[in-house]
């Protein structure tokens, strides 16, 4: 069953917050789950939620939550900057070891959510802030971050010729923009710094973990792809590399069966 | 005698996308939006496999989705591109 509540950001924002009991009692890591943004995390909501209940069964205590701005949670969209994610996933990491009595926990992301998770271990790693990362669990992040917003971009400009029937205009996403506007993307108010805090991340350059890690590669492939292999090897000897043929569910508005995604995290957490 | 390109678009879509179809039922002319139902978010990804197939790269302001509609729109850009794919 599911506990819900609020806890609070360092800005004062309420962030909605689910935390799953385990269901065996068990000293093993809790797990925090960082979600994706905008309509991804829409789309993969409920996959999320399946995989934490799942993780739950299996003994181990999960928090999931929204950052500021987003989903149920309070503050602005439109303010929001990559750095508020890292304050937010900072006062849900404290939460969860708060409640479950644990001293590490396991961060398991998908998409930008494993983007944040990966940073923040790496952040431990070089002692510059938080430590306390048992492990990592990054499914499909984005690595480099101004092929996303390029994506994020082209995405944009499809949104709005489909929605126009024309294509004209300059599409919403890009950066250097009047510092005090707001974009719309996606029907969502985003700061235009953020698609620029975005665009500066590069996992490839970001050095090697001090935690056990696993990446999933969720594609149409088997076989990794080179920013897969990239992406690993940066991360160090520490990091492995699973590539899983799955359609891409954070983008579906229809339900992906993610139940071998759930068998890879099950397989592969009992270890972290 | 080398495939065409519009058989190497139909086996790239085919894979990219996960479309329960093989790649010779797809018409060149068919509205790939209307009738593969292909969403929004996979025109990108049509996109990227041209960049890795075919080692096209479109400018950001060269997309548009009456390029991207059919088969043999997407042919005319990998030709444009491309004139020896």
């Amino acid at each position: 069953m599911d506990q819900l509540g609020y806890i609070t950001a360092p800005d004062g924002s309420p962030l909605y917050a689910a935390y799953h009991a385990p269901v065996q009692g068990s000293p093993a890591s809790p797990v925090l789950i960082c979600a994706p943004l905008f309509e991804e995390r829409k789309s993969a909501y409920g996959a999320l939620r399946k995989l934490a209940g799942r993780l739950a069964a299996a003994g181990r205590p999960v928090l999931r939550f929204d950052y500021r701005g987003s989903g149920e949670s309070g503050g602005s969209s439109a303010a929001r900057r990559w750095s508020h994610m890292a304050e937010d996933l900072a006062a849900a990491r404290e939460a969860l070891t708060r409640i479950s009595g644990a001293r590490e926990v396991v961060l398991l992301g998908l998409r930008l959510g494993g983007t944040l998770a990966l940073q923040e271990a790496l952040r431990g790693t070089a002692g510059q802030a938080r430590s306390g990362t048992a492990a990592v669990i990054a499914l499909a992040p984005v690595s480099v971050g101004s092929h996303q917003v390029r994506q994020w971009k082209m995405r944009s400009q499809i949104r709005a010729e489909l929605t126009t029937g024309g294509g004209t205009g300059v599409p919403p996403v890009a950066g250097g923009q009047d510092a005090h506007a707001t974009l719309d993307f996606d029907g969502y108010d985003v700061h235009p710094a953020f698609f620029d805090d975005v665009a500066a991340i590069d996992l490839h350059t970001a050095g090697a973990l001090s935690c056990p890690a696993l990446v999933v590669q969720i594609s149409h492939r088997t076989e990794p792809a080179g920013d897969s292999t990239k992406l690993v090897a940066a991360l160090g000897p520490q990091a492995r590399l699973e590539c899983l043929r799955l359609e891409p569910f954070w983008e579906k508005l229809d339900d992906v069966d993610t139940g071998p995604l759930e068998d890879i995290v099950l397989k592969q957490v009992p270890g972290f | 005698m080398p495939e065409r390109v519009e058989d190497r678009l139909k086996a790239m879509i085919v894979e990219r996308l996960m479309l329960k179809a093989k790649p010779e039922d797809i018409g060149d002319e068919d509205d790939l939006i209307k009738k593969w139902n292909v969403e929004s978010v996979q025109l990108m990804e049509i996109v990227i496999g041209l960049e890795e197939v075919f080692g096209i790269q479109l400018g950001d302001d060269e997309f548009s989705i009456k390029k991207f509609r059919t088969v043999t729109n997407i042919a005319a850009v990998v030709r444009e591109k491309k004139p020896d794919a």
